[in-house]
């Protein structure tokens, strides 16, 4: 059984004459451990691609498939708790709140367990001294760099120990050196500790760290070096 | 919910400087609309207390025309008491009704000027006086005393004290002049902004907070007293020749050189002018009164798209968008209450509050729809990847 799968997913936007087809019957199945890239050209679909994956958007038609159970009966709630503990996700742009120190930005998604206080700075401190950014905790997003911006994101998408990593353009806004380092710690995540990692990226060298490379054009996928 | 509201009071703490402009904004608002509402209420009060004083009479008083030495020979010349008593008491048993509102005497009262005033019982109701007062107890006390049948042995006099006195006096206290001539028992107090218009002289409302009401009291062997309650009537009536024989006796009698003079055009002069007010204060406060409401929509639909990044990455963290609806919610309660609070404590329960209260409750529900409508996973996440 496929960690998740999908079958003719399509995805619909507007209506009549404004009627766009973001995704045009994506049929794909991904197992627990893989690592996936998932790559295009601006515009065919794959960053919805990967928010449907992480129940951010919805699609209009088919069957997706988590472990066999089929979303379409989840209730919101089960979505949400499918955000919070399965998926973590990384953005380009790292989606930290500036108002937030390092520590208070990790800890989100912890407002939705049951910890102590305690236990969640525990598991803050873990994560950043893996991360290499323990120094930064009481720091605000802006006066951190780049880099260190997104193990941020990275700690909080690891922080309720998420087993699929969703990661949107995690290097769109990085130099060669620090995509370099971000994506070793991806790999490590997935070969270490068996992270399911899929990367939406339009950047060959960051394709090349993963495992699997799927092609999308228009909607479709037109490539998957797993076939 | 309450992982919500603890969420929300943590965001707030973080957030505090913003959100206490937010609060800022939103008091400022509703202050705004209160004073607007207030201003409408104050005139519209005006307007139904100035036709009131005459509900549909003709309202008349007594115009002293006599130059000050014919007065003073008046005055002096012997048997005049006798006739201006005659026209008293032709007034005190004919049916015509009249006001008599005298501004007898200022007395100072703990270092203040206070305006002493002589009033009929029919004052408080043509006036429309609010108070806490007992009106059958004012009809009863209030009846025009004079020295055959006024009571000297308590030399104490009864009144009804302004609001001003309520902070150190409560009922059945004595209020006593610096010069301890004259003292009176409170039997009542107004509330606040209660006011009296002077015949003749204006547009102008006179306030009654800090003043003494007491009964009339007509020295009847004092020819200046008694010509003093004359001047002082204001007589209602539903057509002039009511007053004939009163007038008959003054000018045959040569009481004094007088003539009626309309109290009707002076009310409605100043009906037509409040009216014209109302009418201007309508459309400036129209005016204000929609940018306040579009004020307070923006103030709170600013917060929605100020915080539509963070709902975004909460969303993203596992939050339901029940969640973030429950949050905004709460927010807007917290800025709407501390809002209607703050002009409830400023304008009381009054018209103010209630139309604030509704103002609040209509933006409430337009920025929950608009909160409803604006966020969706869609648009959320949408938000997010704009700013990469």
């Amino acid at each position: 059984m496929s960690l998740l799968h999908l079958n003719n997913i399509v995805k619909t936007y507007g209506n009549g004459d404004g009627l766009v087809h973001a995704l045009r019957g994506i049929d794909l199945s991904i197992e627990s451990g893989e690592s996936i890239a998932i790559m295009g050209t601006s515009g065919c679909g794959k960053s919805t691609l990967l928010n449907i994956l992480g129940f951010v958007d919805r699609f209009t038609q088919g069957i997706y498939q988590i472990e066999g159970k089929d979303t379409n009966l989840f209730t919101e709630k089960e979505k949400a708790n499918f955000r919070n503990k399965i998926f973590g996700f990384v953005v380009q742009d790292f989606a930290l709140i500036p108002r937030l120190r390092v520590d208070e930005n990790i800890m989100l998604p912890l407002e939705y367990v049951k910890l102590s206080k305690k236990e969640k700075n525990k598991k803050v401190d873990a994560l950043l001294s893996e991360l290499g950014i323990l120094d930064k905790k009481k720091a605000y997003p802006t006066n951190l760099s780049g880099g260190q911006k997104q193990r941020v994101a990275i700690a909080r998408a690891l922080v309720n120990d998420a087993r699929i990593l969703l990661c949107d353009e995690p290097t769109g806004a990085l130099d060669s050196d620090t995509t370099h380092e971000i994506m070793e710690i991806f790999t490590k995540l997935n070969r270490e500790e068996k992270k399911t990692l899929i990367i939406v990226t339009h950047d060959q060298a960051v394709a090349k760290y993963c495992d699997r490379i799927i092609q999308l054009s228009d909607g479709l996928v037109i490539k998957d070096n797993n076939d | 919910m309450i992982r919500n509201i603890k969420y929300s009071f943590i965001q707030l703490k973080n957030d505090k400087i913003n959100f206490f402009l937010k609060i800022l904004q939103m008091v400022f608002s509703l202050l705004i609309l209160g004073l607007i509402i207030s201003g409408f209420e104050n005139n519209y009060q005006i307007i139904k207390k100035i036709n009131h004083i005459r509900a549909g009479k003709e309202a008349f008083i007594l115009w002293d025309s006599s130059s000050e030495d014919y007065r003073d020979t008046l005055y002096h010349t012997p048997g005049n008491d006798i006739k201006t008593r005659k026209v008293i008491d032709e007034l005190l048993n004919a049916d015509t009704e009249f006001i008599v509102f005298n501004n007898v005497l200022s007395n100072t009262i703990q270092g203040k000027q206070v305006e002493i005033i002589q009033v009929t019982p029919n004052f408080f109701d043509r006036y429309s006086i609010r108070g806490d007062f007992d009106m059958e107890l004012v009809e009863k006390q209030f009846h025009i005393h004079t020295v055959e049948n006024y009571d000297y042995s308590q030399n104490k006099n009864i009144a009804i004290v302004g609001s001003d006195y309520k902070k150190k006096y409560k009922i059945g206290d004595t209020i006593r002049d610096d010069y301890n001539s004259s003292s009176y028992e409170i039997i009542g107090f107004l509330d606040s902004n209660q006011s009296y218009i002077r015949p003749s002289e204006g547009k102008e409302l006179n306030s009654l907070d800090n003043a003494i009401i007491m009964p009339v009291f007509i020295d009847l062997k004092s020819v200046d007293d008694m010509l003093l309650f004359l001047l002082s009537c204001q007589f209602l009536v539903d057509d002039i020749s009511e007053l004939d024989s009163i007038m008959k006796i003054i000018n045959e009698d040569k009481v004094m050189d007088t003539y009626l003079r309309s109290y009707t055009t002076q009310l409605e002069f100043m009906s037509k002018e409040y009216s014209n007010e109302f009418l201007i204060e309508g459309i400036l406060g129209g005016s204000l009164l929609l940018f306040a409401f579009l004020g307070m929509l923006c103030t709170m639909i600013q917060r929605i798209v100020d915080n539509a990044y963070e709902y975004a990455v909460n969303l993203l963290c596992g939050a339901r968008i029940w969640d973030i609806y429950a949050r905004i919610m709460f927010e807007f309660v917290m800025i709407i209450m501390t809002g209607v609070l703050v002009s409830v404590w400023v304008y009381g329960f009054s018209l103010a509050s209630y139309v604030i209260v509704l103002i609040a409750l209509i933006c409430f529900a337009l920025v929950s729809v608009f909160a409803i409508k604006k966020i969706d996973f869609g648009s959320l996440v949408e938000n997010i990847r704009s700013r990469g």
